[in-house]
């Protein structure tokens, strides 16, 4: 088989395949466990550590328009406040990815993201599940060092968006539930690098540069110049003093000033969070 | 619930499925393009390879070559001048990089060759062996060895300061020392001055700094006003250290036919447009093989004459930047090629190097 793909192809078929194993016993497990009664989840808050395993995929035309993409993995920390009616959650996360385009060039992407989300149920139907409807805060800094393209400058693009946001949840028992988020970006302050830098050395080995630097020049953008919209499915497990999360997510931004940049993300994300009392 | 679990596993299918679809897609990076030079009234002979016997298929193999985005990756533009006339011009990657300058690394160093030899010329500097301390005694630290560091040395990067490229990128650009001169003339070195070869940025930007200081202008301004003043070239860009000093290892940002003019200026041993910019001396002195480099593996065997590259073989000579940009001139043949290219990539995996260009424009020197 290997010898009628092309590498960047096995790239992204190997890193599906990580995402499958890891993914489809977890989904399995989860489906097929007995039922027992246990508290509900409302009125409590929850917070816990977030791991994810990710396919990254990014293209910046700024330099050259050929797709770099890789594995990658974030660590984070979320914090789910759950009301009757409202439902807050905000997770901080940090990423790395290890890319590669289809000559086999390398280059990194590193993320930084803070996501709190408001949403207020609108109906909740046993047969049909609640439905919730809100708005989400995303802030996401995506750096990328295209180490065989440019190992002089930093490459970024960085948001602080507002959208609206619904979800879609669905009681499978009476400790499991499914739910399905959708955001999308409205209004946006984005920052990207210059069209041209005359600079021949960025400040790279100073690690305050990197968040420094990608906060700059920030203008206000409309999905015009700037789209994105993020996904997560999950399955929840309520384990009486915790919840555990299985996600799977899709974020996607694309930004066209000064040339276009696409970055995206699919995710497996594990949360394991702890009730309490905050 | 069975129907739950049915569409909540099609759900997540579909999402897999997604995943599939959501890697950025690659988009053509490099486009054919016309390579017939348009006549502007910027000081270029446009002419056609038939007018200076060229055979048009050996450039139609050059331009194939160029072209192929499976080599030469980062390339920008391919030039070739012969008999004065400009012949073959192409741009891959967009059209109006005809018109915006590009990051030339460090063909500067060439420049700086030329705007030290008309330092020369205007009695700025009394010799070659004049040594750096006579201009510069401030700026020198105890050890007295360095004090016997001349000209001729910093030309040949044969100074001994031990500062190595990537460090001098990241401390002069990066970490900025209050004095940059002080702060290089205090590193160590690495030999006796005068004794051994190492291609290194420190030794051209102290040849600017002593431009600066004997003739009071900035390498930028001494050259805009002695060289590129004459050549017409003002779409330009010359980067600076924090505290002003004109870098003169790779701060020139040029278009490609200016970088043409410069080759065609130094084929014609100094002068351009009947008028002589720099001393033919100097010229002929600079572009001559002075020191035996490290590249020595046959038959790329590459020597140094004060800031260009010497290939004895073909009897040529070629400023050379990081990332694959050149000035390579051929006298006997009348020929100047230039090309540019991305400037900050990985010479390994990305970029054009010496070796390689040659093989790309081997068939019109042979």
């Amino acid at each position: 088989m290997r010898g009628f793909l092309s590498l960047d192809v096995r790239i992204r078929l190997n890193s599906l395949t990580v995402i499958t194993i890891i993914l489809l016993p977890a989904i399995l497990i989860e489906i097929s466990n007995s039922q027992d009664h246990i508290e509900s989840t409302a009125n409590s808050s929850y917070l816990g550590i977030i791991f994810s395993g990710n396919l990254t995929s990014c293209r910046e035309d700024l330099l050259v328009p050929l797709g770099f993409s890789g594995p990658g993995f974030t660590l984070g920390a979320d914090y789910t406040r759950m009301g009757e009616n409202n439902d807050f959650d905000i997770f901080m996360r940090f990423g790395l990815a290890f890319l590669k385009n289809r000559f086999s060039h390398k280059a990194y992407a590193a993320s930084i993201e803070i996501h709190p989300a408001w949403v207020k149920r609108l109906s909740d139907d046993v047969e049909s599940g609640e439905f919730r409807v809100g708005f989400g805060l995303p802030m996401k800094m995506n750096n990328i060092f295209i180490e065989s393209w440019d190992d002089s400058h930093l490459y970024w693009l960085t948001s602080y968006s507002i959208g609206p946001a619904c979800k879609w949840q669905k009681k499978l028992s009476s400790k499991r539930e499914f739910s399905v988020y959708l955001e999308i970006p409205v209004i946006s302050l984005v920052s990207r690098p210059p069209a041209y830098r005359h600079n021949k050395q960025e400040a790279l080995t100073h690690l305050t540069y990197h968040f420094t630097e990608p906060n700059k020049h920030l203008s206000l953008e409309l999905p015009d110049i700037y789209r994105a919209f993020f996904i997560n499915l999950h399955l929840r497990r309520n384990m009486n003093h915790a919840l555990l999360n299985v996600g799977l997510e899709f974020n996607y931004n694309y930004c066209s000033e000064p040339k276009d940049i696409y970055a995206l993300n699919t995710s497996i994300i594990l949360s394991y969070q702890w009730r309490t009392g905050l | 619930m069975k129907s739950d679990k049915t569409q909540i596993v099609c759900l997540i299918c579909l999402v897999l499925f997604i995943t599939i679809l959501q890697c950025a897609p690659d988009a053509p990076f490099k486009f054919n393009n016309t390579t017939v030079p348009e006549q502007l009234n910027d000081g270029w002979a446009v002419g056609t390879p038939d007018e200076v016997d060229i055979d048009q298929a050996i450039l139609n193999q050059i331009y194939l070559n160029f072209v192929s985005e499976d080599r030469f990756f980062n390339a920008i533009s391919l030039l070739i001048v012969k008999n004065g006339m400009l012949v073959f011009e192409t741009y891959c990657r967009d059209v109006s990089d005809r018109d915006h300058f590009s990051h030339v690394q460090s063909v500067t160093k060439s420049v700086t060759s030329i705007a030290f030899g008309k330092a020369l010329e205007e009695g700025y500097i009394d010799s070659l062996d004049q040594t750096l301390y006579s201009v510069i005694p401030d700026k020198f630290p105890a050890d007295i060895r360095k004090r016997s560091i001349t000209f001729r040395d910093l030309l040949t990067m044969t100074s001994g300061l031990l500062f190595d490229n990537d460090d001098f990128s990241i401390e002069i650009y990066v970490d900025k020392p209050a004095d940059p001169i002080r702060y290089i003339l205090n590193k160590p070195l690495y030999a006796d001055p005068g004794e051994q070869f190492y291609y290194r940025d420190c030794d051209p930007h102290l040849i600017s700094y002593s431009i600066q200081r004997l003739t009071g202008m900035s390498e930028e301004q001494w050259v805009k006003e002695h060289i590129f003043n004459y050549l017409g070239i003002t779409n330009y860009y010359w980067d600076r250290d924090h505290t002003g000093i004109s870098m003169g290892a790779h701060g020139l940002h040029l278009i490609p036919r200016d970088l043409a003019k410069i080759g065609q200026m130094i084929l014609d041993h100094g002068r351009w447009n009947n008028i002589q910019v720099v001393d033919s001396a100097w010229v002929e002195i600079s572009t001559q093989s002075h020191i035996e480099t490290n590249w020595q593996t046959e038959p790329f065997i590459y020597d140094y004459g004060y800031y260009w590259w010497t290939i004895p073989r073909r009897q040529a000579f070629t400023a050379l930047g990081h990332g694959g940009n050149f000035i390579f001139v051929v006298p006997d043949k009348e020929l100047v090629i230039v090309m540019t290219s991305l400037p900050d990539v990985d010479d390994d995996e990305v970029g054009t190097k010496l070796n390689d260009f040659e093989d790309l424009i081997n068939p019109l020197l042979e």
